[in-house]
């Protein structure tokens, strides 16, 4: 398991989170099935996690959040 | 990392080259003082470093070596470190060239300091400095320890950091957490302009972002004021584990102080006790007449030969003068007591009494004997109205000696008081001597107490009397006040959860706002975004708790083994601030053990370390070598062989130079146990200085090495 992988879990495993989007967490074993998800913010977790890429540069933060930015907002349905 | 070989090579005592091949397991490096060991350790230590510092010291050159050099020769300083990381084989080395002048003088040149990396027949050489890759100088503080002082790595500052990021189940946390952050004012941004548009709901997002404000105010403040809390209960811990060696000297202090001062006290009492004035008591209270019994006894022994005399010659007159009376009493063969004798007192009391007080027989009113001191009274008292003798004349005119001898009478009647001054005079003696005995006892006491004292103030690293008791006053008071920040941080912490609610529900009420309006998508992301650095923010804080736990479960576990037969407690381990943690003993009601005993001390340090080491293999990372010099000085020998039997067994390499497993031989040369070596299951080497040396020259020494098993 990588690194990623145990950091998506981790977040996932948040109680609060589950019960707020209703998600199993056991079904997202891997970072690719995470961010091919349905569900928006295990979708959004993953791809923050995979484009971050645990870099502290503010490019690469821009980036990722304008990503995670329109994949929410493109997709989150109200 | 497992060290395949350490090669050193005219580093100080190691003369020419030297080799120790080493296994992934234990080995051990044996020798006694001055035979190299702590070079050994230095060796490596100056191998790794990479900061460019303390290269070509001169002071690192074989004496020896050096000293045989002819001019213009050279020779090469050099340790080599090969060794297995992530399926490379590679070679750190650090080299330099001494060479002699022709005036004697040794200069250096030609550092060196490369990295090989041998792959196949490849051999790729590269920047020494790029060790740091494989270990990094942070790292190093956990596997690199010289004596038992190093062992607490957990106290250096971002110990706890640098173990989160090396082994902890996720690492990088932080940079996400960061980016959360970043990521969370762009989203607000975005939602706060998108709803400026929303006219209808103005108000209410205005009062909503009123309250966020507030509540994240308040969020604010609350986390300064834990952090401000946590500060300060750490610092009264620290000031506490400060004088926490102390402590018990300072209890001793104040007991030994306490029975000085109760000492000093008997002392003054028994001292005021005393009364030794005795030229004032030998006139105020007559002592002077102490000595007046023998002088009466002197004047009574010559009264009476003196009576006797005057008798006898009366008697003799008598008998002469043919008078009857006196022929009787001649006739009766001795010379009877003159009329006077005992005196008219005591013959009374005799007779009242019914009792002979010189003989001390019975005498009842009208037997014989009582009858003869009636009428010896009787003849006492006509003595005193004339002369029983009329009609002769006296043979002394004069009753000069009858005077003399009633004098003698009441001198004796005297005596009885003079004997109680006698026994006042003894008494009053015998108290001042016992008073002055007990005075000897107690400054005696004293003394033993005074030397305690000395005893404990030396050994306690400088301290002076009023530190030690100065500390010892602080000491209920710091744990007030750490117990005072502790309780508030608690309920701060209660506080800060009741708050953290009011903020979520009022974010979740100003994205509901937005619903219906443009605004809503913004909001709806800026909530999620929210909700997820939450996520990050909480996983990290579990991410570290779980590492602690499994740090502290395999500590306890390496606890159980290494202390088999002794007292274990739990290790407990704690973040601290400055990226610091701590690791401490608790006993099993929680209460934490402030001063176990150094073996004790090294023994759960070294779980600790054991305990790292083992989580870094479980988990993938670098597997990392333990080198130890000298870290079981403060154990004995049953706990040496039991410690090292356990570090044998453990699937880790661990390198440790002591000098355990020596004792002394027959001659008082110290010799290797080999009963003892050869329980061990690991690589031994010996190091021993070559014989013979000159003790007044270093350039005689040199360390040799022999592999044992």
């Amino acid at each position: 398991m990588t690194n990623k992988e145990r950091m998506l879990h981790m977040v996932l495993d948040d109680k609060k989170l589950q019960e707020l989007y209703d998600y199993d967490k056991s079904e997202y074993e891997d970072l690719y099935t995470a961010m091919n998800s349905d569900n928006v913010v295990v979708a959004a977790v993953a791809r923050i996690i995979k484009y971050l890429d645990g870099s502290t540069d503010v490019g690469d933060q821009k980036k990722t959040y304008m990503t995670v930015f329109n994949y929410i907002n493109d997709n989150y349905m109200l | 990392m497992i060290i395949k070989k350490i090669e050193l090579q005219n580093f100080r005592s190691y003369y020419r080259d030297n080799t120790f091949d080493l296994t992934d397991r234990l080995n051990l490096i044996i020798g006694s003082n001055g035979d190299g060991k702590t070079t050994f350790y230095e060796a490596i230590y100056w191998l790794f470093r990479t900061d460019g510092t303390n290269k070509m010291d001169t002071k690192l050159i074989s004496k020896k070596r050096s000293e045989e050099l002819m001019p213009s020769e050279s020779d090469d300083v050099r340790v080599a470190m090969s060794y297995e990381h992530k399926g490379k084989l590679k070679t750190l080395e650090k080299s330099f060239r001494f060479t002699k002048s022709f005036d004697g003088e040794i200069g250096t040149s030609n550092y060196t300091f490369s990295l090989v990396e041998t792959n196949g027949i490849e051999r790729i050489v590269k920047d020494g400095v790029l060790f740091d890759k494989d270990l990094s100088p942070e790292m190093r503080k956990f596997i690199m320890f010289k004596g038992e002082t190093d062992l607490d790595v957990l106290q250096n500052t971002n110990a706890m950091k640098l173990l989160i990021d090396s082994f902890s189940d996720v690492r990088d946390f932080d940079a996400y957490f960061d980016f959360m952050q970043y990521a969370l004012d762009l989203a607000e941004k975005a939602r706060d302009n998108a709803q400026k548009l929303d006219r209808k709901n103005a108000d209410k997002i205005k009062q909503l972002k009123r309250t966020i404000e507030q509540e994240k105010g308040l969020l604010s403040d609350i986390d300064r004021e834990i952090k401000d809390k946590e500060n300060e209960a750490v610092n009264f811990e620290g000031l506490l584990k400060n004088i926490e060696k102390s402590q018990e000297a300072s209890k001793l202090l104040i007991a030994v102080n306490r029975r000085i001062e109760n000492f000093q006290n008997k002392r003054i009492e028994a001292i005021s006790r005393i009364k030794e004035e005795y030229t004032k008591y030998l006139l105020d209270d007559m002592w002077i007449l102490m000595g007046f019994g023998d002088v009466a006894d002197e004047y009574a022994t010559k009264i009476n030969f003196l009576m006797h005399e005057r008798r006898r010659q009366e008697n003799q007159y008598l008998v002469t003068a043919g008078v009857e009376k006196a022929i009787k009493a001649a006739e009766r063969g001795f010379t009877s007591l003159p009329a006077h004798i005992p005196g008219q007192k005591i013959m009374e009391d005799m007779l009242k009494q019914e009792k002979c007080f010189f003989c001390g027989q019975d005498a009842k009113k009208g037997s014989d004997a009582w009858s003869f001191m009636h009428d010896r009274l009787e003849e006492y008292k006509a003595s005193l109205e004339g002369n029983a003798n009329e009609g002769i004349d006296p043979y002394y005119s004069n009753n000069y000696i009858d005077e003399i001898q009633k004098r003698d009478t009441i001198l004796n009647d005297n005596l009885a008081d003079i004997t109680k001054i006698r026994r006042v005079i003894k008494e009053s003696i015998n108290f001042n001597n016992r008073l002055h005995d007990d005075v000897k006892k107690i400054e005696a006491n004293l003394e033993i107490e005074f030397e305690r004292k000395k005893r404990i103030l030396a050994q306690t690293d400088g301290l002076t009397e009023e530190q030690l008791l100065a500390n010892y006053e602080n000491i209920s008071n710091w744990m007030d006040k750490k117990n005072r920040a502790e309780n508030r941080i608690d309920m701060l912490k209660r506080q800060r959860e009741q708050h953290r609610a009011n903020l979520e529900e009022a974010q979740l009420a100003l994205s509901k706002t937005s619903e219906g309006t443009a605004a809503a998508m913004y909001a709806r992301t800026a909530l999620i975004i929210q909700q997820i650095a939450n996520a990050f923010s909480n996983a990290k804080e579990e991410n570290k708790k779980r590492l602690l736990s499994a740090i502290e479960d395999k500590s306890n576990e390496f606890m159980e083994k290494l202390n088999t037969n002794d007292f274990k407690g739990t290790i407990r381990i704690i973040e601290k601030q400055n990226g610091q943690g701590e690791a401490f003993l608790m006993n099993n009601d929680s209460v934490r053990i402030f001063n176990p005993n150094t073996a004790l001390k090294t023994t759960y340090l070294m779980s600790v370390l054991f305990a790292i080491g083992k989580l870094s293999s479980e988990r993938d990372n670098t597997v990392l070598p333990l080198i130890f010099d000298a870290p079981t000085s403060s154990f004995t020998d049953a706990k040496e062989n039991e410690f090292f039997n356990v570090i044998s067994k453990l699937e880790k390499q661990v390198i440790i130079v002591t000098k355990s497993f020596l004792r002394d031989g027959n001659n008082g040369e110290v010799i290797l146990d080999s009963n003892r070596v050869n329980k061990i299951n690991g690589c031994v080497y010996q190091i021993e200085k070559k014989r013979p040396f000159d003790d007044k020259k270093l350039g005689t020494i040199q360390t040799v090495i022999s592999r044992i098993k």
